[in-house]
């Protein structure tokens, strides 16, 4: 079983919600990631993605833009015992993408997009190894019995 | 084998090279689509995500007046429309990008995500461990009764003696 502490990234980007969007674009291509956590008192709040800050320099005074004024809830708040197959299941409904992980009111970590399709393809080849380990027990297995039932394996078997 | 056809999405949003990039950044924002694809006469000739437009307003080289085709990326990695799902994880694991057009006798006809192709390969190897557990488990069973119960079959049936 998976779970949500496995397949997290610990180091999480945040920003404050009075920022502008100027910062959190900089911040954005500096950590390489693809979306901001929103945090007060180092609790999720919201979060803000490219999608919301493409918006806000869309808007009519982009220099003026906060952080606040874009972001958005769609987020949904895990703890590090979820199971990995609950997280897949809502982000693969479309709607939320984004799972803070916390732990006993503190954020430990953050699960996104990257990470479950991180999970998912290490999990579909642990299981083809799986799968032909499996297959080759029992080849091995079923070869033995044919021969230890033939006319030769009886000879040396069974004297 | 799956294709990649049965599980791209059609609707992939294009723009001319002509268009500025303002026009890329409108239609991201308003629609829920990564990237947009640039497109000359039906063939994809670049590709542009909202993490481009994002780091070119950060560097300020190019504002949203500028054209298009200053920020795609190109060439694109086109995949062929018959190509198997195995060989898309292939060319995925090699290139590491995240959205693939995707393309017949080089037009676009579709757009294939990282995401698709790599939870549709789990559906597929869910399905086939499950085929290949009920097939184990009649061999089982069959073996048990060849095997193991054979002496007894013998005496049971004397027209096998």
């Amino acid at each position: 079983m998976i779970r949500a502490k496995t397949i997290m990234t610990e180091n999480v980007a945040t920003i404050n919600e009075n920022s502008t969007v100027a910062d959190a674009s900089k911040l954005i291509v500096s950590k390489h990631v693809s979306s901001l956590l929103v945090t007060k008192n180092s609790k999720p709040i919201a979060v803000v993605t490219e999608n919301d800050l493409i918006k806000g320099a869309l808007s009519k005074n982009p220099g003026k833009v906060k952080v606040k004024n874009v972001m958005n809830k769609n987020f949904l708040t895990v703890n590090p015992g979820t199971n990995y197959r609950d997280i897949t299941k809502e982000s693969r409904k479309g709607k939320i993408k984004i799972f803070p992980v916390v732990e006993n009111g503190k954020l430990a970590g953050i699960i996104t997009e990257t990470d479950i399709i991180d999970a998912t393809r290490n999990f579909t080849r642990f299981h083809q190894i799986i799968q032909e380990i499996i297959l080759a027990v029992f080849g091995l297995v079923t070869a033995f019995f044919l021969f230890f039932f033939s006319p030769l394996g009886s000879a040396l078997f069974r004297g | 084998m799956t294709k990649i056809s049965r599980i791209m999405s059609t609707n992939v949003p294009t723009l001319k090279k002509e268009a500025k990039v303002s026009d890329a950044a409108k239609l991201m924002a308003n629609k829920s689509h990564n990237c947009v694809v640039v497109v000359e006469s039906g063939n994809p000739i670049g590709i542009v995500t909202k993490s481009d437009i994002v780091k070119n307003l950060v560097s300020k080289k190019v504002n949203f007046k500028g054209k298009i085709t200053g920020i795609m990326s190109s060439p694109v990695t086109a995949i062929n429309i018959n190509t198997k799902l195995e060989k898309a994880n292939k060319i995925i694991d090699t290139k590491h990008f995240g959205q693939y057009p995707v393309v017949e006798n080089d037009k676009l006809v579709g757009l294939a995500t990282e995401n698709n192709v790599v939870h549709a390969t789990n559906d597929n190897i869910t399905f086939h461990r499950n085929l290949q557990n009920a097939v184990l488990i009649l061999f089982v069973v069959f073996e048990f009764f060849i095997f193991i119960l054979y002496r007894y079959l013998v005496d049971y049936f004397s027209f096998l003696r």
